[in-house]
């Protein structure tokens, strides 16, 4: 990579809500992450895992109560009511639901024109046609309203005003999880193909590990407001280190036809603003013994089955963290490689 | 298909292996101007006890106007057309008394999103015991003893505090479980699963795909599990059933239609599936969009999309034909048969 630094980088990033009766909920816990341009680096994890939280706050939509978030070298501040930076106009946000991020009562061509114009640019039908042919829609989209367009659709359309502003960074929070199969790989492959096009960096919020796999280098796994895996997605998912990440991959469905059951997840996730002591993911965990439950396990470097403690690396002031680093948050990540062999035992007579 | 005469009462002998529920030639049609435009077009249907049925398609293929129209919960304006037959007794026009009856008691439905199918100002006990004082006629007592057991049934921990929570309180899976609880009140025979996993993360949808593999093993209830993943349908139907574009294109047992998909849209529709743990294969979308009803393309209607498609595909709509195996495939070309 010739960029010194990446094009977004978190660093320690908390985030920090106040429930209606004064009780603290920590959202984040202390996440570092970064984006490259021309990445995608998936960010996964169950509903309230803080996974929306930290993509807010990269955007400077959530105010940080400890670390920073840096766009370009340019540090991201919540932006209250204050108009974006035109700084941070390069940086974009990507919403989960097509049918709510559009305006029903106007034109798409309308809406493309708002988001040249918000980015200070002409809103010329050339260029308006230039956004639709990005995110494949015919130029007559333009004329039309969002109630006309299928959800697929609905999503490229709101990718191509999210493009108006020439992004070199998207956060993409949970942009395919309103559509069906066929129209997620739709847009799966559209980003993909904007990444390897125009070099655009994307911070992918899924659900989905599988999904993730399809599309990023990178991926992250939160647990309860805390990475507590992140690593290349092909040596995370060939190797889970962490039995969270474990659970997420053994959670999906097979269509094999085979009548699997996927394996479940027994248990809730915990209220985050009581966390479990130790390792917050011991309550659910297979592994989990009494050290878990006192110690939170610190930030293990997974390396061709050597392993270095990386407290000295978790000191982020020497930044020497290597880019596609593989780390995990678990006392157990050294332990021999663990079988992703899914649930068997429960096999249906054909 | 035990065909009885209809009654009030079915014969019990309608509960055999073949034909709970049998649909035949299902249509359902919209008016628009002078003609009427088929969403749903001939769909045959059939549910063992015990059994369970995944349907599949993209969105707006028709898969939850079936199952509605099964339940008569279609508005006035759509015409449906065809049988529905309910242990030997026809469905399709029975008076909306005989179709309350039906309704929760004989067939029940759990629906995609469990944040709108409750409603967020009662508690749940009032939900759930709404179905044991209508259709069983029991007293706030019983019912509530009833509705503990039912909770814990489907494992919500400390069912007698939840009882007095409202849905907010829940998480969604929790709120799915539930949901799956107040179907399951009057212990119907046929649970009608219209998404019940989509709005849920992969780790609790997993959960609850386990929870409805062990009601249809302890229970015999037969399912209907309407689906647009493939692998949903894959873990738990016994035969699967593919809709595109209001019209059943294949259906066959689960092994034969996922694992050795015939037509093209099945073939389509699994490229689309991110694999699960196997090697990672490169998705593929499916090129352009489902048609919009009234503007079918004359002759097949997935031609448009079709690799496979031939002059003759343009013209002429595909019978859906038995072939080997027990699958029925609406696609003369075949190209993925037998050679």
């Amino acid at each position: 990579m010739t960029v010194p630094a990446p094009l977004l980088r978190l660093e320690d990033v908390e985030v920090t809500y106040r429930r209606p009766d004064g009780v603290a909920v920590r959202a984040v816990r202390r996440a570092s992450l970064d984006v490259n341009a021309g990445e995608v680096v998936g960010l996964v994890g169950e509903s309230g895992c803080g996974k929306s939280s930290l993509g807010r706050a990269a955007v400077g939509l959530e105010r940080l109560t400890a670390g920073s978030v840096s766009f370009q070298g340019q540090p991201v501040t919540a932006l209250g009511r204050h108009p974006r930076p035109a700084a941070l106009r390069r940086l974009q946000l990507l919403f989960q639901d097509p049918y709510s991020s559009l305006n029903p009562r106007r034109k798409v061509g309308h809406q493309l024109a708002d988001g040249l114009r918000a980015s200070g640019e002409a809103a010329t039908p050339a260029r308006i046609e230039e956004l639709l042919d990005l995110v494949a829609m015919p130029s007559s989209a333009a004329d039309h309203y969002p109630h006309e367009f299928s959800g697929g659709q609905r999503q490229r359309l709101a990718i191509g005003r999210a493009l108006a502003a020439r992004p070199l960074v998207l956060i993409a929070d949970e942009p395919v999880s309103a559509l069906d199969a066929s129209a997620q790989a739709t847009i799966v492959t559209l980003l993909g193909e904007l990444r390897d096009e125009t070099g655009i960096g994307i911070l992918f919020i899924s659900h989905d590990l599988g999904v993730v796999r399809q599309i990023a280098q990178k991926v992250a796994v939160m647990y309860l407001g805390k990475i507590v895996e992140i690593g290349a997605i092909d040596a995370v998912w060939r190797r889970p280190c962490h039995p969270y990440t474990e659970a997420l991959i053994a959670a999906a469905p097979l269509a094999d036809g085979a009548g699997r059951l996927p394996a479940g997840l027994a248990g809730e996730v915990p209220d985050p603003s009581a966390p479990p002591s130790g390792c917050s993911f011991h309550p659910r965990c297979p592994l989990a013994d009494a050290e878990c439950t006192a110690v939170d396990p610190p930030p293990l470097r997974i390396d061709d089955d050597h392993v270095a403690d990386d407290r000295a690396g978790n000191d982020r002031a020497g930044n020497d963290r290597a880019d596609d680093d593989h780390v995990a948050r678990c006392l157990f990540a050294l332990r021999p490689a663990p079988s992703t062999a899914r649930d068997t035992d429960r096999e249906m007579s054909p | 298909m035990s065909v009885a005469t209809p009654s009030a009462a079915p014969p019990p002998a309608a509960d055999a292996k073949e034909g709970l529920l049998e649909v035949s030639g299902l249509s359902v049609s919209r008016r628009e101007r002078r003609d009427w435009v088929k969403l749903v077009d001939g769909v045959d249907l059939s549910l063992g006890r015990g059994e369970v049925l995944g349907v599949c398609g993209e969105s707006g293929s028709g898969k939850t106007l079936t199952s509605l129209a099964v339940l008569g919960l279609l508005p006035a304006a759509l015409k449906v057309t065809g049988s529905i037959r309910y242990r030997g007794e026809e469905l399709r026009g029975a008076s909306r008394r005989r179709l309350r009856g039906v309704r929760g008691r004989e067939i029940a439905v759990v629906w995609q999103d469990p944040s709108t199918s409750l409603h967020p100002l009662l508690n749940v006990g009032t939900q759930l015991t709404e179905h044991l004082r209508y259709h069983l006629g029991l007293d706030g007592a019983a019912a509530e003893r009833r509705a503990i057991d039912l909770l814990a049934s489907v494992r919500v921990p400390d069912p007698a505090a939840a009882l007095r929570a409202r849905p907010h309180e829940f998480s969604g899976g929790l709120r799915q479980r539930i949901a799956i609880a107040i179907a399951l009140a009057c212990e119907p025979k046929i649970l009608l699963a219209d998404e019940p996993t989509t709005a849920l993360d992969v780790t609790v949808q997993a959960e609850i795909l386990r929870l409805l593999r062990e009601l249809v093993d302890e229970r015999q209830v037969s399912v209907i599990l309407i689906s647009h993943d493939l692998g949903v349908v894959s873990s738990l139907a016994d035969r699967v059933q593919v809709m595109y574009a209001g019209r059943v294109v294949e259906s066959g047992r689960r092994e034969q239609v996922i694992a050795s998909p015939r037509h093209p849209y099945t073939r389509a529709l699994l490229a689309a599936l991110p694999g699960g743990a196997g090697p990672r294969s490169r998705i593929q979308a499916i090129p352009g969009s489902p048609p919009l009803p009234g503007h079918l393309p004359a002759g097949c209607a997935f031609h448009p999309r079709c690799g496979f498609a031939v002059a003759s595909c343009t013209s002429s709509r595909p019978a859906f034909a038995p072939v080997e195996g027990g699958t029925r495939l609406a696609c003369p070309i075949d190209p993925f048969g037998p050679k």
